[in-house]
């Protein structure tokens, strides 16, 4: 830690978990701790600060090119957010609350929202289950293949095939996971829920 | 006009009416959210993501073009497809309010 940061919380959001994510670091920051950095996997630094409602919101931002990246944190800062960092194409900014009349929001209407989640499927998911067919299953069946096959490394075979079980089961828990909780997010969203 | 882009665009999202309707005049994205807070009495106050993702989808899509830049903002103006798409959008409202009045609209 540096030397300012006083707090350092380990916490795990997916990509289905960005409203969660904005939540708690908005809670953190009520109780007077102010999000300061982000380290992989999940270790959020924080600093003391006067305990203030300050809104965290988060933007991913897969289709930006560089040279238009000052134009998109220009309108954020002229919207009055401050911009903070990148962490895996997601963009931290944060607004206090205290001065606005509304609740400060980065998607104003429902059909960005749902493109938001659109975009992330598309960039996050798309490519795990595309791995997910073109790898990991076939992976499964040749090595269970070799496996069962007469004058073959049965044991190497079989230690190959136990980890593309495991990877398997975590794939599926990942697809359950973020595929739900996107999944949810969007009807949220559709229905005006959220 | 592409049949597609119609269908995507109309009828359109308060939104995305109110950003094509500013971009008649050159504007950048701050521009026009200012512009139509001051046109709806401060009721409608588009979000900076929602801003950015409009006008990148509208510029992809043909309905507005990039014009230059100043200070770091993008200014943009409407093409003559979205010029297309406005009118048509303009003249459905206009029956929508016709029609709501108890009129019969002139066509």
């Amino acid at each position: 830690m540096n030397k300012n940061e006083v707090k350092r919380v380990f916490r795990m959001f997916t990509i289905a978990d960005y409203d969660k994510e904005e939540e708690f670091l908005r809670e953190q920051h009520k109780a007077g701790f102010k999000f300061v950095r982000f380290q992989f996997p999940g270790f959020y630094y924080f600093e003391a600060c006067e305990p203030e409602d300050v809104v965290y919101q988060l933007d991913f931002n897969d289709n930006i090119r560089k040279q238009d990246k000052a134009d998109y944190l220009q309108l954020y800062k002229d919207t009055g957010w401050e911009y903070m960092f990148d962490v895996f194409e997601w963009s931290y900014f944060r607004k206090s609350a205290s001065l606005e009349e509304e609740e400060p929001t980065i998607f104003t209407d429902k059909e960005s929202k749902i493109e938001l989640i659109n975009r992330v499927f598309k960039r996050r998911m798309l490519p795990i289950i595309i791995a997910f067919f073109c790898c990991i299953i076939p992976e499964i069946i040749y090595m269970s293949h070799q496996w069962t096959k007469d004058g073959s490394d049965k044991m190497h075979a079989l230690a190959f095939l136990v980890v593309y079980v495991i990877l398997f089961l975590i794939y599926l828990g990942i697809f359950i996971h973020c595929g739900g909780g996107l999944h949810r997010l969007k009807k949220d969203y559709e229905n005006g829920l959220k | 006009m592409e049949e597609k882009i119609k269908r995507v665009y109309i009828p359109m999202t308060e939104t995305g009416f109110y950003i094509l309707f500013c971009l008649r005049e050159e504007m950048h994205g701050y521009n026009i959210i200012q512009k139509v807070k001051q046109m709806t009495g401060g009721e409608i106050v588009i979000g900076a993501g929602t801003m950015y993702g409009s006008l990148s989808k509208m510029e992809k899509d043909g309905l507005i073009q990039f014009v230059r830049e100043e200070e770091k903002r993008k200014l943009y103006k409407i093409t003559e497809l979205g010029t297309e798409i406005l009118n048509i959008e303009l003249k459905r409202i206009e029956r929508l309010y016709k029609n709501s009045k108890g009129e019969m609209a002139d066509e």
